[in-house]
């Protein structure tokens, strides 16, 4: 059935990777008090799984660069931004 | 385009959607970052309310329904990838499994407010919980409106042939719902699991 | 002499950005906006500390927000070329929900500020309290509106089926942008304090942000495409 072929590409691949990352980060997340550097970590996990949606669901992979080169940014500055709130505030 | 793993070939680089569908999602996502570094503002000036108040969320559903939306996704890319191929009936019936994914999360939150406020925990409980339900209310307001995009892609998947814009504003629909999906990705860990 | 007035009655948009800032912001110091959880007689001291400057600002805005209605009357025109030149449902749509603009969203908040002086200066602060209330609700209440307008442009966008489109298609989608950005705001009635408030991250600054550009963005399309009309119109001159 073609739908079994479509699933074996890089989405269906990063799909796997982003079930798996989800189940990390609440294995991860659930349980510790405030100012842990695993916060930071969850965080960066879920900044790679928005690039993961962005370059293999939106497909911009294969976007322009520039596109592209925003989009990695936004990840990058999101995890960069909210980490330091969270260390330095 | 659909690639195997094993593709050597590079493909040539082409914009998904129109140039404004870019303006429109990367303006929500910088908006959405605002209010996430807002958000974070807050939780810095009392960070032991904010996390008291964190363990009161239900994990298990935002868990679940982060799931949810990363299944309705896979579903969408699958339906654009069936529609590039000419496949109608695989592409309708990935597009109605995302629909049914995006009600479920509707539902799932809906089950959430409610079982919140019936705690105690509104919105007006706690900056936390004013934070949580405006962030979570913004997000299902897209929710709400990527399912009527979502219905907008189900009537095209029809259609016999389709031009190159019509193309582009399917696709441009179809990354509206993975910026439902990025979003929720950024909200869940934000809200249920950074204390 | 039309293109001239159209030119004009869109510049009129910029114009009244920048009566808001002078005036509203700096001589009336109205932004940023007083905290809807303030006390009566916070209200009060804030009113006899600041009333010169909050009686010229409002004086001076009541007569400065009148230029949203020329800038819309060039919109609404532009939204008639969009549909096909004619008083289509979209024109008349952004018509309707404009009208409503200067005396709901302007003339009747700014009187209810302007009264509070007179409670002021009898000391009733609660009455203050309420006008200052209603001056804030309804001047960021009045959204919906420009939610409706902001659609309708969508659409118009989208649908223009003209050789050269009115509006480009991009700013089709940048419409929906602002009309989701915008629509926080109606939760300022809901909330007294926080990012949903009337002086709140999401319901005030980022819609007042997003209503700025999307001004500015409206001006610079709407001056584009009235050069064009322009340019068509004008007859070939034959060479002799």
């Amino acid at each position: 059935m073609p739908i079994v072929q479509l699933l074996c590409t890089r989405a269906g691949f990063s799909w796997v990777l982003l079930i798996a990352a989800t189940v990390a980060s609440v294995a991860l997340g659930i349980d510790h008090g405030t100012g842990a550097a695993v916060s930071v970590v969850v965080l960066g996990i879920a900044a790679a799984k928005v690039r993961l949606v962005g370059l293999d669901f939106m497909e911009l992979r294969h976007a322009p660069l520039g596109l592209r080169i925003v989009f990695e940014t936004y990840c990058v500055a999101l995890w960069a931004v909210l980490s330091a709130i969270y260390l330095w505030l | 385009m659909s690639e195997r793993l094993a593709d050597t070939a590079p493909p040539t680089r082409r914009l998904p959607g129109e140039q404004g569908t870019w303006v429109f999602l990367l303006g929500d996502m910088l908006v959405f970052g605002v209010f996430f570094a807002t958000f974070m503002v807050e939780r810095a000036r009392e960070p032991t309310q904010f996390d008291t108040a964190r363990r009161t969320l239900h994990t298990g559903i935002g868990f679940t329904n982060t799931l949810v939306l990363l299944l309705s996704s896979l579903l969408v890319v699958l339906a654009i990838s069936a529609l590039r191929h000419g496949l109608t009936k695989p592409a309708r019936a990935c597009t109605l499994g995302a629909m049914c994914c995006g009600m479920l999360f509707v539902a799932l939150k809906a089950a959430e407010y409610w079982s919140m406020v019936a705690a105690g925990h509104g919105a007006g409980a706690g900056t936390f919980y004013l934070y949580y339900f405006s962030l979570t209310g913004l997000h299902l307001l897209h929710v709400v409106l990527g399912l009527a995009v979502l219905a907008f892609v189900l009537s095209q998947v029809r259609r016999p042939e389709l031009s190159p814009t019509r193309v582009a504003v399917i696709e441009g629909a179809a990354c509206f719902w993975h910026l439902v999906d990025l979003l929720w990705i950024v909200l869940f860990p934000l809200l249920y699991l950074v204390s | 002499m039309q293109p001239t007035l159209q030119r004009a009655c869109a510049w009129c948009g910029i114009g009244f950005l920048v009566a808001l800032f002078v005036m509203f912001m700096l001589i009336a110091g109205l932004i940023p906006p007083l905290s809807p959880t303030s006390s009566a007689q916070e209200i009060t001291q804030h009113m006899i500390d600041d009333k010169l400057r909050i009686r010229w600002g409002v004086a001076l805005m009541l007569l400065a927000s009148a230029s949203v209605v020329p800038f819309n009357a060039a919109l609404s025109l532009r939204i008639r070329r969009a549909e096909g030149g004619r008083w289509g449902v979209l024109s008349i749509t952004q018509i309707l929900a404009a009208a409503a603009l200067y005396p709901a969203g302007f003339y009747t908040p700014f009187m209810m500020l302007a009264a509070a002086r007179i409670w002021v200066i009898d000391s009733s602060p609660e009455l203050t309290l309420a006008l200052d209330d209603l001056f804030w609700l309804m001047l960021i209440g009045l959204v919906g509106t420009l939610v409706l307008q902001a659609l309708v442009i969508t659409i118009a966008t989208f649908t223009d089926k003209s050789p050269t489109p009115t509006f480009p298609r991009w700013f089709g989608y940048f419409n929906i942008w602002y009309a989701i950005l915008a629509t926080p705001a109606a939760l300022v009635v809901v909330f007294n304090a926080g990012p949903l408030a009337w002086n709140g991250v999401f319901a005030f600054w980022v819609p007042l942000g997003a209503f700025a550009g999307w001004y500015v963005a409206l001006v610079v399309l709407m001056l584009r495409s009235i050069a064009a009309d322009e340019s068509d119109e004008r007859p070939a001159v034959p060479h002799v």
